[in-house]
C-alpha cells in the first residue's frame, strides 16, 4: 500500500494535517507551514526526480511566502473591515467627539474634566473653570481637547 | 543520508522561524515588542509578523478593566478608633508601554498605594464622619490614586470602600447611646405632649369662662336696656296722659277712672270666696265721677245730634 504513495502525497497529507490542526487549535502559524507543505506537495508531484534536502529548502522557502504574502496582500485587506475592534478596550477611543466640562482649569495645557462619576486629565488651550471641551484625541489616559464651540 | 539530516534540521528550522514570526494578540490585550530589548512598538489585537531573533514580545498586558482586592487592614481613625477596613479598586490600563516599563509591578504598586491612601484619608476623620461619608472617601481616595497612578498609564476608574468595622465593643456602645437617644427622644416626645394637652385644656377652661362672662355681661346690658326701654314707655305714656288731661276735658279722666273703679269692683264681686264685699269709704266718689259720665254724655249727645255715639272706652 505505501509502494503506491509518492513522496508528494505526504506532503499534502502533512499538509492537511497541520491545517486541521489549526483549525483544532488556534495558533496561525502552522497554516502557513501547512500551506508551504502542500506547495511542496506540488513541487514534487510536478518534478519528480527533486532530491530530499531540495525538497526540504523549497518547503522552508515556501512556508515563508506563504507568510510574506498573507502580510503583504492580504493583510492590510483584512484590516479594512475591522473598524469596530478598534474601539474595543480603548476607553479613550469611545470618547473622541464627547463633550465634557472642567472641573479644573486648564493652566499650561494641563486640566481635569468630569466624565460619568470619574475625572480624566485633559490636554488642552487654557481655559477656566466650568468650560465645556470636546475630546479630539485621546493619548493613553490623557484626553486632547479643545473648547466646545 | 547527509542530506536527509541537513533537510530535516531545514525544517525544523523553519517551522521554529515561523512560530517566532507569527504573533496573535487575543481580543483584551496589547503587546509590547522589544527590538533587542529595547521597546519600539505596541501590538493591537489580531495578528502581526515579527522579525525573529530581531524582535520579541515583551509584555503581555491585560488592557481589560480588572477589579483589585484590596485586603482589610486595620485603620486608626483621628478620634483613636480602630476600625477594619477592606474594598476593591477598578483600574484599567490604557497605555500598555508605560505599564509595562514604567512601573515595575503595576498590581501590587496600585494596591500598595490605595493601601496607604485609605489609612490617610481615613486618618483624617472622626469614626463617625469615617461611618456615614463613605462616598467622600471613596471620592477622595479615587482622586488621590487616579492621579498617582497616571504615570503608569493607568486609568482607576472606581476604588469602592466595601467595609468598615468597628471593634465589638465599640459598635455595641454605638448600639446603646443609638437607643438612648431614641429614648431620650421618646420621653421628649411624651412630655411636649402631656404639655400640649394641658395647655389646651387650661386654655379650654378659660375660653369657656370668658364666653360665659361674656354671656352675663350681654344679658346685663340687655335687661337694663329693656328697664329704660321701660321707662321710657312709661314716661311717653304718662307724658301722652298729662298731654291729653293738659288739651282735653278733666271729665274724660273722670271716666277712665270710674270705669277702672267698676271694673274692680265688679272684680271683687265676681270672686267665688268673697261672700262680703268691702266697699272705700270714698265710694261715694265713683257716684260723683258717674255724674261727670253724665255730663260728658250730655255734652257729646249735644254736639251730634240724634246720632248715637259709641262711649269711647
Amino acid at each position: 500500500m505505501f509502494s503506491t504513495l509518492a513522496i508528494h502525497h505526504f506532503w499534502w497529507l502533512l499538509a492537511l494535517l497541520l491545517i486541521a490542526l489549526e483549525v483544532a487549535l488556534p495558533g496561525y502559524f502552522l497554516l502557513w507551514i501547512g500551506i508551504g507543505a502542500g506547495a511542496t506537495g506540488v513541487l514534487a508531484w510536478l518534478f519528480p526526480g527533486m532530491s530530499l534536502l531540495a525538497q526540504a529548502i523549497a518547503f522552508a522557502v515556501l512556508a515563508f511566502l506563504a507568510c510574506a504574502v498573507y502580510a503583504r496582500v492580504l493583510k492590510p485587506r483584512l484590516r479594512r473591515g475591522d473598524a469596530a475592534s478598534e474601539r474595543l478596550n480603548r476607553r479613550g477611543a469611545q470618547m473622541v467627539g464627547q463633550r465634557y466640562v472642567l472641573i479644573e482649569p486648564i493652566v499650561n495645557g494641563r486640566g481635569k474634566a468630569r466624565v460619568g462619576d470619574g475625572e480624566w486629565l485633559v490636554n488642552g488651550p487654557d481655559l477656566p473653570l466650568g468650560a465645556t471641551v470636546e475630546v479630539v484625541g485621546v493619548d493613553g489616559n490623557t484626553l486632547q481637547v479643545r473648547p466646545a464651540t | 543520508m547527509g542530506s536527509i539530516a541537513i533537510g530535516v534540521v531545514i525544517i525544523v528550522l523553519a517551522v521554529i522561524i515561523i512560530a517566532k514570526l507569527v504573533r496573535i494578540v487575543p481580543q483584551g490585550y496589547e503587546w509590547t515588542v522589544e527590538t533587542f530589548g529595547r521597546y519600539t512598538r505596541t501590538l493591537s489585537p489580531g495578528l502581526h509578523f515579527l522579525v525573529p531573533f530581531y524582535q520579541a514580545v515583551g509584555a503581555r498586558m491585560n488592557m481589560m478593566e480588572q477589579v483589585l482586592d484590596v485586603p482589610s487592614q486595620d485603620v486608626i481613625t483621628k478620634d483613636n478608633a480602630v476600625v477594619r477596613v477592606d474594598g476593591v479598586v477598578f483600574y484599567q490600563v490604557l497605555d500598555a508601554a508605560k505599564a509595562a516599563y514604567e512601573v515595575a509591578n503595576l498590581e501590587q504598586a496600585s494596591l500598595a498605594l490605595v493601601m496607604t491612601n485609605i489609612r490617610t484619608v481615613l486618618g483624617s476623620m472622626d469614626l463617625d464622619e469615617s461611618l456615614s461619608k463613605r462616598d467622600t472617601i471613596n471620592a477622595q481616595l479615587l482622586r488621590v490614586v487616579d492621579e498617582a497612578t497616571h504615570p503608569w498609564g493607568v486609568k482607576v476608574n472606581r476604588i469602592e470602600i466595601k467595609d468598615i468595622a468597628p471593634p465589638r465593643d465599640l459598635v455595641d456602645a454605638m448600639a446603646k447611646q443609638m437607643k438612648a437617644e431614641r429614648e431620650k427622644r421618646s420621653n421628649i416626645l411624651e412630655a411636649e405632649g402631656f404639655k400640649q394637652a394641658a395647655i389646651l385644656k387650661a386654655d379650654g377652661e378659660k375660653q369657656s369662662a370668658i364666653l360665659a362672662a361674656e354671656g352675663k355681661k350681654e344679658a346685663a346690658f340687655r335687661e337694663a336696656e329693656a328697664r329704660i326701654r321701660l321707662a321710657e314707655a312709661e314716661a311717653e305714656a304718662t307724658r301722652m296722659v298729662s298731654d291729653a288731661i293738659a288739651n282735653g276735658n278733666l271729665n274724660a279722666l273722670n271716666y277712665f277712672v270710674a270705669n277702672k273703679y267698676v271694673e274692680a269692683l265688679k272684680e271683687i264681686a265676681h270672686s267665688p270666696n268673697q261672700k262680703m264685699l268691702l266697699l272705700p269709704m270714698e265710694a261715694t266718689g265713683i257716684i260723683g265721677s258717674l255724674a261727670g259720665i253724665a255730663e260728658m254724655a250730655k255734652e257729646a249727645l249735644s254736639q251730634q245730634g240724634t246720632k248715637a255715639v259709641p262711649l269711647p272706652r
